[in-house]
């Protein structure tokens, strides 16, 4: 069997890993600095964008887009899953509906979010949340589904009122379903605000990416993709970090 | 619950609350924001006749299976490669992690840059949106694999080769499928943009179109492909998944 490596050689083959990236990078990039770009140049054109506080802008533009579209998506989506979920007739009606909604490709909607809303951030905000909802639902559902069962026959034995069996008994056996959904709802918001960028010009990160593209400009490109990068991860961490605070399952 | 109605009940009831609902809350709204039922399949047999849909819709598709070919392909074996060594997996992963959460389609104005508008560029698009699902959901198959499997073919003095294909690819398949599927999800998003963003063509041209004339119901017609579409695509994968791997169905998150 092959040798584990240690914590310490794990964190220097990956640092060896970014390091000879960064390093071709630089050396075959300045051959042809307009399409490839080099690292220190992205850094360069980085660090302005912090110095002149444009960056916080594009930030704070498509994160008050990402936050209000995830947050209605979390919300209105527990809310209608756990209702569909819960009671038998409202499954078999809208079930179908919604199960063939989730796995369609929904940035279609989008056009019609723009056509319905304007071009404007209410019409971000709805194309963030249509994108992100439906996994959210579904999860839910199954979620709410599965958790009763067993335990909701001992629940009446013990006599809990409705909203202890919900709370006590529901809540947490729909909980693992509810963070896959939430892990799911939360890329595709992530990707719902990037795409809104894409076809409604706004101040944020989606159209920005768009212009530096048009501009032919690959320097900023690169680093507008690196904030795209170090943003997801930031989303990711984030949503580790509080799962690992509620999830009062374990 | 003493008056059970059987569920096709229900689910016939859903379709009449639904798309009555539709119909109905249509007569009372602006007909250009929120077109009819009746409109919008109105709108679809205009499109079938005249022949628009099905050509997009065959154009989407072709991008979608050839980017998802690709993805799958390479996908599977450096999944494979990478899973196959521990230490291979654990300094390798998380690189494709960070890829894996990245929104693939924040790529579209850098794969423009390298490649073009055309339909190899949109190719590369859809291949970026799915291979990370498929290297992430191989390299997790072949982890799983007891250890007691590999030990076993040892013992057999099975060859690399017949270890492969006896053990590791059986052992991991249900996990490679859901990954394939998961990446189709993703792929036909991507697929969807690059049609919308780069050389305008298939579906996502259609709805960018309908959008810009101001048609509601153009667009609803699109959607409406896309569901069927999606639906079906989805029910062949999870039922080719069922078959190839019986034993363990949504290995992966799904």
């Amino acid at each position: 069997m092959e040798r584990e490596l240690s914590a310490y050689n794990v964190a220097i083959a990956r640092a060896g890993i970014i390091i000879l990236w960064l390093a071709v990078w630089e050396v075959v990039g300045r051959t042809d600095p307009m399409l490839l770009s080099y690292p220190t140049a992205v850094a360069g054109s980085l660090w302005s964008m912090v110095a002149s506080s444009e960056l916080f802008g594009l930030l704070r533009a498509s994160g008050t887009i990402f936050i209000c579209g995830w947050a209605l998506a979390v919300g209105v989506g527990i809310l209608v899953g756990g209702i569909v979920g819960w009671f038998r007739p409202a499954r078999l009606m809208f079930e179908p509906f919604l199960n063939a909604l989730y796995s369609t490709p929904l940035v279609a909607l989008i056009p019609l979010m723009v056509l319905w809303f304007g071009l404007g951030i209410s019409a971000m905000i709805a194309s963030v949340t249509i994108n992100a909802i439906f996994p959210m639902i579904i999860m839910t559902i199954t979620g709410t589904r599965n958790a009763g069962r067993d335990y909701l026959e001992v629940a009446r034995s013990f006599r809990l009122g409705r909203l202890a069996t919900i709370l006590k008994v529901v809540m947490p056996g729909a909980f693992p379903y509810l963070l896959v959904g939430l892990r799911l709802t939360t890329s595709s918001a992530l990707r719902g605000t990037i795409f809104a960028g894409f076809l409604i010009p706004d101040r944020g990160i989606g159209a920005a990416l768009r212009s530096a593209g048009e501009a032919l400009n690959s320097t900023r490109l690169y680093g507008l993709i690196m904030v795209v990068i170090i943003a997801a991860l930031f989303v990711d961490y984030l949503l580790r970090r509080g799962i690992s605070q509620i999830d009062y399952t374990k | 619950m003493s008056r059970r109605l059987p569920n096709p009940a229900w689910t016939l009831i859903g379709m009449v609350v639904v798309l009555g609902g539709w119909q109905l809350y249509a007569q009372f709204t602006n007909p250009f924001l929120f077109p009819s039922l009746s409109r919008v399949f109105y709108q679809l047999w205009v499109y079938a006749s005249n022949g628009i849909l099905f050509k997009a819709f065959l154009s989407t598709l072709q991008l979608l299976f050839v980017g998802l070919a690709l993805g799958s392909v390479i996908g599977i074996a450096v999944g494979l490669v990478i899973g196959s060594n521990r230490n291979l997996s654990t300094v390798f992963m998380p690189f494709v992690q960070v890829a894996y959460s990245t929104p693939r389609i924040a790529l579209i104005p850098l794969v423009m840059l390298w490649f073009g508008v055309g339909f190899n560029a949109q190719i590369v698009l859809v291949f970026l949106s799915c291979v990370f699902e498929v290297i992430t959901a191989t390299d997790a198959g072949v982890q799983q694999i007891g250890k007691q499997y590999r030990e076993v073919a040892r013992s057999f003095r099975l060859s690399r080769f017949q270890t492969f294909v006896k053990v590791i690819l059986p052992g991991s398949v249900s996990y490679i499928f859901s990954g394939i599927r998961l990446g189709m999800g993703s792929a036909f998003v991507g697929a969807l943009g690059a049609q919308m963003f780069m050389q305008a063509s298939g579906l996502g041209s259609v709805v960018k179109q309908a959008m810009q004339s101001f048609r509601t119901d153009q667009v609803m017609a699109c959607i409406i492909t896309l569901a069927v579409a999606a639906a079906i695509l989805m029910s062949v994968m999870r039922r080719t998944e069922r078959r190839i791997a019986p034993w363990r169905v949504e290995a992966f998150e799904d």
